[in-house]
């Protein structure tokens, strides 16, 4: 097997294993829920997000997407961690987690208490280590959170 | 093989060396992007720098003769070098795309009138469709295209009609950057004269690669880059005709390119000077004369032979992976330009992987998205490659590929 550890930690076994078998892949009728577009004209991925709200709480949320095995991979593990939180909780996470995935070595990390937060999206984290790379795992976290402090807008988000 | 012969050509690129004490290996197989660049180039744009800047055609002082002596000798070796008439037909311009807009926009002023049709291929690079467009709405154009078949070659069943009234311009490229397909231009060229149409030929990525003949060819405009051929980015080539450049309005206006001011009026210079208003980029022109050299002293035999071997070494490894690696362009006459996909690897994660190896690839639609919608993709890897990639450049690649199918898991 390779012996390469840039790329090991890049491509993480759970990053894998959800880019090959994604959660949440599919729609929700508009309306009741809201939808929004994302893409990343330069690289090509595409993404339209559909969520569905209950009061103040996540209720379901599912996503199309097309491109690479980083952006599948994000969609569908964050959109299972999104699932059940409240408006304030999910912008709180997806903060965390664009901190996570563009912070620098030499700024300041994510506290201990941050990453316990994140839990299994940590995975994430040596994305930061390939700047090419932060946009294809930013597309649905900035998508999502447009969709949260905006949900009636027709913008589409990018993260290039 | 020819590999003792190309390792004689890496020691003219110093790339090579400097990449040699650096921890990555370093394959290029992105010359389709850009070329690199070989030390008399390098040389010849540090000498105007550090022994003779001066702008051309401007002062009497010795400097400005030296530069603008070099800077016109640059146009000779290039009007020899793709056989045009005479020099006064090559015109200095900052790339392959520059040409194309500043020529559609000229044409479109002097010669093309509202209602009149061009031809394009659906292989045409961004740099020219997207500019048709624009050019199609802002004057009242028609556009219409030449399809190419799942071999990559083009659908000339239709050309007759294509070519009749009011079609006024085929405009193509002479090999696909993407499909890698050498396009039939001198039988092109001889419909569209029968029918009364201008040819303008895209060469950007012919012109290391093929013998450039544009007398023989018989077409009437074209237009490459020099990064493209060992040379500086920054400078490029607008060729045409003289008899039709000289109905051309001037691309821009300013400095360099007048005979007479008046406070209300002027008069222009003759000749392709009216082309190259304000100060060109003198440096990138007299670099891409050297790199003209380089080429030539290289030679065609030796160019096309190490092409010979990279098309060999590529075929037997996309034969080998045929299971896993689809290619695309499969046209008879083609150049050493390789578009593949895995469909269970994406084009980015492939691009990122090789990264890693020390493989410079392309990755993404490779600004033909008419290409990639027609094989239903959204992004493809890309290899091209030169006269400096030895065979062991090959080797490692096939080693890091299957590698890279068993870390994704689409291999056992």
């Amino acid at each position: 097997m390779l012996n390469n550890e840039n790329l090991a930690n890049l491509y993480q076994e759970l990053i894998l294993d959800h880019s090959r078998n994604p959660l949440n892949l599919g729609d929700l009728a508009c309306p009741p829920a809201v939808q929004r577009v994302g893409s990343n004209p330069l690289c090509g991925d595409k993404l339209v997000v559909f969520l569905s709200m209950n009061n103040d709480k996540i209720e379901d949320i599912k996503f199309k997407g097309e491109g690479c095995s980083i952006f599948i991979s994000a969609c569908s593990m964050l959109s299972a961690a999104l699932k059940g939180k409240n408006i304030e909780e999910a912008k709180e996470f997806i903060t965390r987690f664009i901190e996570l995935i563009t912070l620098n070595e030499d700024e300041s990390v994510l506290g201990q208490d941050a990453l316990d937060k994140l839990g299994k999206l940590t995975v994430f984290q040596h994305v930061r280590n390939y700047p090419a790379r932060v946009k294809c795992a930013a597309l649905f976290a900035r998508t999502v959170q447009s969709l949260l402090e905006n949900p009636d807008s027709d913008v589409t988000i990018t993260s290039e | 093989m020819c590999d003792a012969l190309i390792k004689e050509i890496r020691q003219e690129f110093p790339i090579f060396e400097y990449q040699s004490s650096q921890k990555t290996p370093f394959i290029y197989f992105d010359h389709a992007a850009t070329a690199l660049k070989p030390r008399c180039v390098i040389e010849a744009m540090t000498d105007y720098y550090s022994k003779y800047t001066a702008n051309i055609h401007r002062g009497v002082h010795q400097g400005s003769y030296k530069a603008s002596s070099e800077y016109e000798n640059a146009r000779k070796k290039i009007a020899k070098f793709i056989n045009a008439k005479s020099d006064q037909e090559i015109i200095f311009t900052s790339g392959t795309t520059a040409s194309i807009n500043h020529f559609a926009r000229s044409l479109c002023q002097g010669i093309l009138h509202k209602g009149d049709r061009v031809i394009l291929s659906t292989m045409e690079h961004h740099s020219s469709l997207v500019c048709w467009q624009a050019m199609a709405q802002e004057y009242d154009l028609q556009l219409e295209f030449i399809d190419f078949d799942d071999n990559g070659e083009l659908d000339l069943s239709n050309l007759n009609t294509l070519l009749a009234s009011p079609t006024k311009l085929l405009s193509v490229l002479s090999v696909s950057n993407t499909l890698g397909t050498v396009n039939p231009i001198r039988d092109l060229a001889k419909k569209c004269h029968e029918k009364g149409v201008h040819i303008f030929v895209d060469m950007a990525q012919s012109v290391a690669h093929l013998p450039t003949d544009v007398q023989a060819d018989d077409i009437d405009f074209a237009a490459f880059s020099g990064h493209k051929i060992f040379g500086p980015t920054g400078i490029g080539v607008f060729w045409g005709k003289e008899e039709l450049i000289k109905k051309l309005p001037p691309f821009f206006y300013g400095g360099g390119m007048i005979r007479e001011v008046e406070l209300n009026t002027c008069a222009f210079l003759e000749g392709v000077h009216r082309f190259e208003a304000g100060t060109p980029p003198i440096a990138e022109a007299i670099g891409l004369g050297a790199a003209i050299d380089f080429v030539q002293n290289l030679g065609w035999d030796t160019m096309n032979k190490i092409t010979a071997q990279n098309m060999r070494l590529a075929d037997e490894i996309f034969s080998q992976y045929v299971d896993y690696v689809i290619l695309y362009g499969h046209s008879k006459h083609k150049i050493d330009i390789f578009s593949w996909s895995i469909p269970q690897i994406h084009a980015h994660d492939i691009g990122s992987f090789m990264a890693e190896m020390g493989i410079a690839i392309r990755s993404g639609h490779q600004c033909t998205q008419p290409i990639t919608r027609h094989f239903h993709l959204s992004s493809l890897s890309r290899i091209s490659s030169s006269v400096y990639n030895l065979s062991d450049d090959w080797q490692y690649f096939a080693q890091k590929l299957d590698e890279m199918l068993r870390f994704f898991r689409v291999k056992q």
